[in-house]
């Protein structure tokens, strides 16, 4: 995105009462996109608040490409693949991420791609990780 | 769906994405407790019952 959507963007955010937690300048969230995420938040409260972040690698551009669209009432919005999201929380590896994961993987096991899931773990090399998502199956973090 | 088996990932950027987004993190819960002690109860109190009623209600 360039500068001149960016702003696009703020502005019309700024129409819908949405704000940034970071700055109120768009120049400098602007330039704060370039190296970190930002937030935005709606009608002067801090929470809930949305990240924004650039797409800087393959893998934020793969999440991108394959991402899965949510219907909540009427609203639509998307979220990167499953079988990502579960990796990339064992990748994080904090307890919550972990707990975060299993979660998920609790929650759509049914759905959940295995072999997708497979390579999303090889990948991001966090497979003897697996073991953290099994029901009934529990080992220290 | 693509595969992320086609895909090359650098685990060192994504270890330094990781530390980044961590230091954010810890960023905002910094600027959120400045918030509560600064804001009247009410006020923090509304936010923080939308979010969790929120959650309840979809679940």
């Amino acid at each position: 995105m360039d500068k001149s959507n960016f702003n696009k963007l703020w502005k019309k955010l700024k129409e819908n009462r949405f704000w940034c937690i970071n700055t109120s300048n768009p120049d400098e969230a602007f330039e704060m996109l370039s190296k970190n995420a930002i937030r935005f938040a709606k009608n002067k409260n801090p929470i809930p608040n949305i990240e924004f972040k650039f797409i800087k690698n393959e893998l934020d551009n793969f999440s991108y490409k394959n991402k899965i669209k949510v219907l909540i009432g009427t609203n639509i919005f998307f979220i990167s693949p499953l079988e990502l999201q579960i990796a990339y929380k064992l990748f994080l590896g904090s307890s919550k991420d972990i707990e975060d994961a299993r979660h998920i993987y609790g929650l759509f096991k049914e759905k959940i791609n295995k072999e997708e899931l497979t390579y999303s773990l090889n990948k991001l090399n966090v497979s003897e990780k697996r073991i953290f998502l099994e029901n009934g199956k529990y080992k220290k973090y | 769906m693509e595969s992320i088996k086609n895909i090359k990932i650098d685990l060192k950027e994504l270890e330094v994405e990781k530390e980044k987004n961590f230091k954010e993190r810890l960023k905002f819960i910094d600027y959120w407790t400045n918030y509560i002690k600064k804001s009247k109860n009410d006020s923090w109190n509304e936010q923080q019952n939308l979010l969790i009623n929120g959650q309840t209600t979809n679940s």
